[in-house]
């Protein structure tokens, strides 16, 4: 049995009009370089084999999956209505000031940090992000 | 014919001279990348008859080579010895093929010029000079900024340019980067933070997003929770979503997720 669990989320832009880079240049602060596999925690402790009795094996369904999509995307959309109601337009395209970019790239580096703390492993390297992306459909997949 | 507008520059050699090395760099092709179209379009409508595909490839190859460059200097070594000033000629020659038609008003002269200024911010960076360097880049600023007024495009490109250098200032300053730190051409953005100009060549519409997908893996440990797990993927989406905004884009959405699956523990029977 497999000691990791490799957690696969596949995100698109809610506008198909955003330039692809938008996307590239965000995700590239959560994990490094679009296309190429990076660790992002370069001082990863190597994965020790779990004793099996502490896995309690589960099967996980689809519902689940949906559940989490359905419930991401809702909290989402809730911050896109908010923007909206705080004034900014469906359709407008608005590049934050500099400092303000900066900012939440910063945030969204320190992202594999937190999680670490949330999920309650101080040691480092327990969460790697990889980044690949692909064309539904042009690449069947 | 001279084309270069020292009062109307974007940014100044002393402007410029603040930035680290390679930011310069990044700079200056980042300006030439943004109106490469102009002398793109110009050439495949049959504007530039007597430019040929060679002279077209010594654009591209300029502004391709200076943002190459800002982005990994250590693997430009080779190019760098054999050096970077016949691409910087090569282009200027483009520029001036362009130049002798008189109905080009200037317009891929300066798209062209912009790239050769680019990769010669390449060449005085190399040799660590650092004053070539921001004066190249300054030069490219205003060769672009020249190019884009024959779309009406100017204060475009202006405001598009100042946000590339106001990023860069803010990222050198809050960051600490030295003259070594190298520059991605991801770190920028979109070209066109608020949509290309109206009438922009097709050849410089970036590419959209539509349904193309990007795929984040998440390594984690084996006893994590699938709540842990949930908490993850929300706190990742939130932390996306407004990079994304602020970015200039209107955010992401999850178009699914694969959890790791895992067999069944197999049930006692008794015998």
């Amino acid at each position: 049995m497999s000691g990791r669990r490799k957690v696969v989320i596949n995100y698109r832009s809610q506008n198909g009009a955003d330039p692809k880079s938008i996307m590239r240049t965000a995700l590239r602060e959560a994990g490094g370089e679009s296309d190429v596999e990076i660790n992002i925690d370069d001082k990863a402790t190597p994965h020790v084999s779990s004793d099996t009795s502490l896995e309690t094996p589960q099967v996980m369904d689809e519902p689940r999956e949906t559940e989490i999509v359905a419930r991401t995307n809702e909290e989402l959309q809730q911050r896109r209505d908010a923007r909206r109601a705080a004034g900014r337009g469906v359709d407008e395209r608005r590049q934050a000031p500099a400092d303000e970019r900066l900012a939440k790239r910063s945030r969204l580096r320190g992202f594999s940090k937190w999680a670490a703390d949330a999920i309650g492993k101080s040691t480092v390297g327990v969460v790697f992000i990889t980044i690949r992306e692909w064309a539904k459909g042009t690449l069947g997949l | 014919m001279a084309h270069d507008d020292v009062a109307g520059r974007v940014a100044t050699e002393e402007e410029l001279l603040r930035l680290p090395r390679l930011a310069r760099v990044a700079f200056a092709a980042r300006c030439a990348e943004r109106v490469q179209a102009v002398y793109e379009a110009a050439f495949s409508e049959g504007a530039l008859p007597d430019v040929s595909t060679k002279h077209l490839n010594a654009v591209q190859k300029a502004v391709a080579l200076a943002r190459a460059f800002a982005n990994d200097p250590e693997n430009m070594k080779p190019v760098d010895q054999d050096g970077f000033m016949n691409f910087t000629e090569e282009a200027m020659s483009a520029a001036l093929h362009a130049d002798s038609l008189s109905h080009d008003q200037g317009t891929s002269y300066n798209a062209a010029a912009a790239a050769s200024r680019a990769v010669k911010a390449a060449d005085s960076a190399a040799f660590r000079h650092d004053y070539f360097t921001a004066q190249s880049a300054s030069e490219a600023s205003s060769a672009a900024a020249q190019a884009a007024s024959a779309y009406a495009a100017i204060d475009f490109a202006r405001t598009a340019m100042r946000c590339d250098l106001e990023l860069l200032k803010a990222a050198a300053s809050r960051e600490e980067w030295n003259d070594e730190r190298p520059v991605s051409p991801d770190f920028f953005g979109p070209l066109w933070p608020e949509g290309e100009p109206e009438g922009w060549p097709e050849e410089g519409r970036e590419v959209r997003a539509g349904d193309e997908v990007f795929s984040v893996t998440l390594d984690l440990p084996a006893d994590v929770s699938d709540d842990e797990i949930e908490n993850l993927v929300r706190e990742l989406s939130v932390r996306l979503d407004e990079s994304h905004v602020a970015e200039g884009g209107r955010g992401v959405v999850i178009d699914s997720i694969d959890l790791p699956r895992r067999a069944a523990m197999p049930m006692e029977v008794s015998p």
